[in-house]
């Protein structure tokens, strides 16, 4: 009994070990501090909602104001080039006014270390 | 005639006792194998008990010279009876990023999938939903910071938005491992 006692004991421990070997820490807080930083003055951000993915990453959506359509075209243009983000999804609706366009953009983040 | 007589008797006599021999040693041959048997089987028994014995031994050692180690990593768990300080830990962790924190949630995760796996390895996992509002350097910081615990953390969901007072509110769902 003691014996089972003892294997059961370190089996257990390996487990745990086990679960913390799979443990890949992802790095939210930058993909959003980057996600923010490439956007231009004009356009203002509101609210963010990043969902971690199934397979891995993180599906950050975002909505906000732009003051001009060329500052959210240009935002939309840098996150696209940003290989850290992959799926850009901006709607063309989001065009629609030419001033204080109000906007909803989704994006894949892939990057998992800083 | 008696002396054939006698010489018939003596060889029916000498017939007998050789065919007596023959059966006593057959009875005798199977009860030396099946002792012998039974003394391989003791033999055997004895061998993997004290192979046990050494086994427990080098496993108690190998328990005694890796208690410090195994008590390290478990403390990258909460607790059995450490919730409370699992969520004072994450209201310092408000504290040092400037915001002002709100524990909105804490639930154990129903049994699912990687569950049986935690199972095994004697942990639960806890979903906790916390809110943490200030301005937004100050919520993304508690993120990084939420991030950079010393615990196996997942963060699942995770939102950011400023409300018409100006103050950034940040909910934040994630799952801590806990020790059953």
């Amino acid at each position: 009994r003691a014996g089972s006692a003892l294997i059961s004991s370190v089996q257990e421990t390996g487990a745990r070990v086990a679960v913390l070997a799979e443990h890949i820490p992802v790095s939210l807080s930058y993909g959003i501090a980057t996600f923010v930083s490439l956007r231009q003055s004009e356009v203002r951000i509101l609210a963010i909602t990043a969902i971690l993915a199934p397979e891995g990453g993180w599906s950050i959506s975002a909505s906000g104001i732009s003051d001009t359509r060329d500052a959210l075209a240009a935002f939309e243009r840098t996150l696209k080039g940003d290989r850290r983000f992959a799926d850009v999804d901006l709607p063309l609706a989001s065009f629609a006014k030419d001033k204080t366009l109000p906007f909803t953009v989704t994006v894949a983040y892939r990057d998992t270390q800083p | 005639m008696m002396p054939f007589r006698s010489t018939k008797f003596i060889f029916a006599l000498s017939l007998t006792l050789a065919g007596t021999a023959i059966a006593a040693y057959i009875v005798l041959w199977f009860l030396f194998v099946g002792e012998q048997r039974r003394a391989a089987v003791i033999v055997e028994s004895l061998n993997e008990a004290e192979r046990a014995r050494a086994s427990d031994a080098s496993l108690q050692v190998l328990l005694s010279e890796t208690a410090l180690l195994r008590a390290r990593a478990d403390a990258l768990f909460i607790g059995k009876e450490g919730t409370v300080v699992f969520l004072k830990e994450l209201e310092q962790t408000g504290v040092s990023a400037g915001v002002k924190t709100t524990v909105v949630k804490v639930e154990k995760k129903e049994v699912e999938g990687r569950e049986g796996s935690l199972a095994s390895a004697g942990l639960e996992t806890l979903i906790v939903a916390i809110e943490a509002g200030g301005s937004f350097a100050g919520v993304h910081r508690f993120l990084a910071l939420a991030e950079r615990l010393p615990r196996p953390i997942t963060l699942s969901r995770v939102s950011f938005s400023r409300s018409e007072k100006g103050v950034w509110i940040g909910v934040f769902e994630l799952e801590a491992l806990k020790i059953k």
